[in-house]
């Protein structure tokens, strides 16, 4: 992995994904000072900013349902998680099982992991009616 | 366990389901052994489909009288299978007047009354958008196209409905004299089949089993033929099939209709590996030039699957069926190259007056079970598509969208034995995955109603051959750490 | 027989252009309204898609896929159009007759409009004529998602996907966050399909390699996939001699385009452009035949579903109100530097949004109008991307008082690159 976290004097270059522009950006960090370089507007510090102090991303992917009518829920987090424990969101995700029914907007993990963040459905899943 | 039959097949091709349904005609026991996972696994399944007919026999060789003598069959195999031929007819196209001279002898040998030499003009009233190039075809009428999957499972369902057992995934490696026959040794420890009677017609493993037997056999080179299939939106473009003039080597690059509604275009002939089923660039491209003499504007921007078939084929360009020196009651069937799914009917019977000749007692059953296709939804009218709702809703669930096909004709591929156990088992009995998205509408589907109904894992699900896993396992299942990973 | 339903609306395709177009239909004060869908569950392909990314013009804030398929269940829930699921479309003709399949029967519906919103299928190997044996483990990167996510399968564990559209990024993701190693993503193009922020989110935050002017040149593996012939290629896409090397996996992902679905719209005697392989269509999304609509991506394929819907709720609108259609004024082709156009018709200069799609990346573009030889029009964007559509308001165009044919030019300074 490319490691997010800058040393004493770091350079480091993005691309800024808060419009479709694509902007390289130049960023500098030198202790808690960051500087950007090559954005066309404000918002690409912004973004620098945020993607070399605390980068997140919205996480989605699924758990297993129980008694539902199909076999996996989709889920996704409510905030944006730290990118760095990405992998610790998905392992802890594969222990959870959620039983039918469930409807979309439901939380099913609060506080994921202790981020203060919670996981929610993305979709209704009805109960699995016995074969006739 | 040691199994016993009067007959074993070795080798579930065309050939060996056409000699099981026909000895089935019979009183005795029949086996088919096959190494796959299914019946049409090997050369049976990817090559033309065409029934051609007397016109294009190859005159003083066994796979000529054997074709000859397959045609009359045709009829009584329809009435007794139920099977679906097209008889679409053929146009063999001169490019050039030298090639009169071929049509003159296609003519004579067909004695056909209907069949005539035509001019451009005529030729392209029948065939407007053939190639302009063309001076004149031989048009005749009785050449007919056929789904070879569909064939191979008639004979293979007829079969079974007349007491003939199938059994797959077990590939032959040897032969033993048996107190009461012939010992047949397999790769599953557990199976041992003794049987009076053996055929051995396995297509490529055929020398090789045969080696077994200590009979010498000429090595069988592998010619592919590669071919493009074409959407059904170009259903139409071409109505016949149109033969080239052939080469010293083959029949040519032909340009056919399916009984489906596709254009199928094809082969090449190029000696390769046996086995090597790769489609190239340079293979593929040879077919559009050849097909494109015959068809200049041939749409091959409706391509929807390109793929490659194999010939095996002897030096002397003829089957080569004999009886085996050491077992006096193994028949080999070696080199059945084209037209073997034409002379099918033909190689059986003969099969049968051979083995006749070594003992079979060939008595008719009192009873013969005739086989009735099932419904094809897409070719049904709208009362029986109500009709067939009203008696299972299944025919409402429709799993294919390409090539409408239901959740109750998926069902039936399931359980008629010999019933499909792989997604490419499932497409041969009902063109799922077959058409135009290429399965990826409705593999998902396919997939879960063999988990359901079968009781399969994802890891039982196949698309052919037993290695050929469509899946690895299941998303829950512990995961390795992309960060562990780099 | 057939059951005969009478209708005033029909929807085909339950995904989410057919929800719109169906909820904007009986808004807009439809008595019947029915909206068939193939599949159990409406949707489309919305369901499988759960990752975000999806709402922020319809809704005003960050979906995922399933998140906003709900949204309009829950919003046809609340208005009286029928819903029939499991109900296929065989047959169509130009009278507005609709036969139909389901569980439940035969139906023959008499609509006095139809809306076609089939959405599209993804191009597959066979298509793209990718040489080699034919083993498993060769998947269209759609199904693959609908094996992740729907039915929670894993297809491989080594994973080459070939295309860099959005959907091949995103599944390149979705199988690494599952464990699964991706090899490399492979694009004939020499820049990026999908959009930079997928690149970023997909590839660069799990370092996955993008391979630019490369194709997938061959197929390994008898049985099961065992790798992939990669070479590079020149600007004309060809294969470069001697650049040909095996990459071992046991997936191939393709994710190399999509094409509208519209076998069922040609039965209707509708024609279709040979550029966006859906149905010619106007402002309000209305075919050339008569009470037929095609909105979605069955017209021409969206990047983003809240375009989907826009268009859908005119669609829906228009052919509720069964108002006669005025004469084609403008037709609509495309010129250099452009890849398609929707619509491709123009009947009336008030209404309606012209989406433009550039054949490459530019930056400083120029988008031209041209009739003849005389410019009428020209806008400007900073930056175009043929993953993102220009968006014009129709009305916003001086459009010259006569109509005729328009050619619609893009120029700029060519992106190369990401």
């Amino acid at each position: 992995m490319k490691s997010p976290e800058i040393q004493s004097r770091e350079y480091r270059q993005l691309i800024c994904t808060a419009c479709p522009m694509g902007c390289t950006l130049e960023a500098e960090k030198e202790g808690d000072l960051i500087q950007v370089k090559g954005g066309r507007c404000q918002r690409g510090g912004k973004y620098a900013q945020d993607e070399i102090t605390n980068p997140r991303r919205v996480m989605t992917t699924t758990c297993v349902m129980e008694g539902g009518e199909l076999r996996r829920l989709p889920i996704r987090t409510t905030q944006p998680f730290p990118k760095n424990r990405m992998d610790d969101f998905m392992t802890f995700m594969t222990t959870v099982r959620v039983s039918a029914p469930v409807f979309c907007g439901d939380i099913i993990v609060s506080n994921v992991l202790g981020e203060g963040i919670d996981v929610i459905a993305t979709r209704t899943i009805r109960k699995k009616q016995p074969a006739p | 366990m040691k199994k016993r039959y009067d007959v074993i097949i070795l080798g579930g091709g065309v050939v060996g389901c056409a000699v099981a349904w026909y000895l089935s005609h019979f009183e005795c026991s029949i086996l088919v052994l096959e190494k796959e996972l299914d019946v049409c696994c090997g050369i049976s399944k990817a090559n033309t489909g065409i029934i051609h007919s007397r016109s294009y026999y190859t005159p003083e060789t066994m796979k000529g009288e054997l074709h000859l003598r397959s045609l009359p069959w045709f009829h009584q195999a329809q009435d007794e299978l139920d099977f679906h031929l097209a008889r679409t007819g053929a146009l063999t196209v001169a490019l050039s007047p030298d090639d009169l001279a071929y049509l003159r002898l296609l003519q004579e040998r067909g004695q056909c009354p209907e069949a005539e030499i035509l001019g451009p003009k005529d030729t392209q009233e029948l065939e407007p958008n053939i190639s302009e190039n063309m001076v004149a075809a031989y048009y005749d009428p009785q050449t007919a196209v056929i789904s070879p999957f569909r064939l191979t499972l008639a004979l293979a369902e007829g079969a079974v409905l007349n007491g003939v057992d199938f059994v797959f995934n077990v590939p032959v490696i040897d032969f033993h004299s048996d107190d009461r026959g012939i010992g047949i040794e397999t790769e599953t420890e557990t199976d041992y089949y003794v049987a009076h009677w053996v055929v051995n017609s396995t297509g490529f493993s055929a020398p090789a089993l045969a080696e077994k037997c200590g009979d010498g056999v000429p090595p069988l080179q592998a010619y592919r033929g590669e071919y493009y299939v074409l959407d059904k939106e170009t259903r139409g473009y071409v109505k016949h099939v149109l033969y080239p003039v052939p080469t010293s080597l083959s029949k040519g690059i032909l340009v056919s209709p399916t009984p489906e509604g596709n254009i199928l275009v094809g082969p090449n002939f190029e000696p390769v590996k046996p086995g090597d089923t790769s489609t190239t660039v340079q293979g593929l491209a040879e077919v559009k030039i050849g097909a494109q003499k015959l068809v200049h504007h041939l749409p091959f921007d409706r391509t929807i699957q390109i793929f490659a078939g194999i010939r095996s084929v002897l030096p002397e360009r003829d089957f080569h069926i004999f009886f085996s020196h050491r077992f006096s009651n193994i028949v080999h069937l070696c080199g059945i190259e084209s037209p073997g799914l034409t002379a099918s009917f033909g190689i059986a019977e003969y099969v049968g007056e051979l083995l006749e000749k070594r003992g079979l007692n060939l008595v008719h059953k009192a009873h013969f079970n005739l086989r009735k296709n099932a419904p094809i939804f897409s070719e049904c009218s709208w009362e029986e598509r109500e009709r067939l709702i009203t008696q299972d809703p299944d025919w409402g669930r429709l799993v294919c969208r390409c090539e409408e096909v239901t959740l109750a004709e998926v069902k039936r591929a399931l359980f008629v034995p010999p019933s499909a156990r792989t997604i490419d088992g499932l497409k041969r009995r009902t063109r799922v995955t077959a058409g135009r998205c290429q399965g990826s509408f409705c593999e998902m589907h396919l997939l879960s109603t063999m988990i359901a109904l079968l009781g399969f894992s994802e890891n039982d699900i196949r698309k052919s051959g037993i290695h050929s896993h469509c899946l690895v396992g299941e998303t829950r299942e512990e995961r390795e750490s992309y960060a562990t990973r780099h | 027989m057939p059951r005969d339903i009478e209708a005033e609306v029909v929807v085909i395709g339950g995904g989410p252009a057919g929800m719109a177009a169906a909820h904007s239909a009986w808004e807009q004060g439809a008595k019947s309204v029915f909206l068939l869908e193939r599949e159990k569950y409406l949707g489309g392909i919305l369901n499988q898609c759960i990752h975000p990314g999806f709402g922020l013009q319809v809704f005003g804030e960050e979906l995922t896929g399933p998140e906003y398929a709900s949204r309009y269940i829950e919003k046809l829930g609340k208005t009286g159009v029928q819903v029939m699921t499991e109900t296929a479309v065989l047959d169509l003709e130009p009278s507005r007759t609709i036969r139909t399949v389901c569980p439940r029967g035969v139906h023959e519906f008499h609509a006095r409009s139809v809306i076609l919103s089939m959405g599209c299928r993804e191009k597959t190997r066979g298509m793209i004529m990718i040489p080699g044996t034919r083993p498993a483990g060769i998947y269209t990167a759609g199904l693959a998602q609908y094996l992740v996510n729907i039915e929670g399968y894993l297809p491989g564990r080594k994973v080459v996907i070939l295309g860099s559209g959005d959907i091949g990024l995103i599944m390149a993701r979705r199988l690494s966050l599952e464990g699964v190693t991706v090899e490399a993503v492979v694009e004939v193009r020499n820049s990026l399909s999908g959009l930079v922020r997928n690149y970023v989110q997909c590839l660069l935050d799990f370092d996955l390699p993008l391979l630019l002017s490369h194709t997938v040149t061959g197929i390994v593996g008898k049985e099961r996939l065992e790798g992939v012939l990669v070479s590079q290629v020149d600007e004309r896409w060809h294969p470069v001699p001697g650049t040909e090397r095996f990459l071992e996996c046991d997936t191939l992902l393709l994710s190399v385009g999509l094409i509208p679905e519209n076998e069922i719209s040609q039965k209707a005697g509708i024609s279709l452009s040979p550029i966006s392989r859906g149905p010619y269509v106007d402002e309000t999304f209305a075919t050339d035949v008569d009470g037929f609509y095609a909105c979605g991506n069955v017209a021409s394929v969206f990047d983003l579903v809240d375009y989907v819907t826009f268009v859908s709720q005119k669609a829906g609108e228009a052919a509720a109100s069964h108002r006669p259609r005025g004469k084609v004024r403008f037709v609509l082709q495309v010129g250099v530097g452009t890849g398609l156009v929707i619509p491709q018709r123009i009947r009336n200069i008030e209404e309606g949004i012209l989406f433009i799609r550039p054949s490459q990346g530019f930056r400083e573009t120029q988008i031209i109008f041209r009739k003849r030889d005389e410019v009428f029009a020209r806008k400007k964007t900073p930056i175009c991307r043929p993953s993102e559509m220009i968006r014009i308001d129709i009305p916003s165009i001086p459009w010259p008082p006569e109509g005729g044919e328009v050619t619609i030019e893009i120029t700029g300074n060519p992106i190369q690159g990401i």
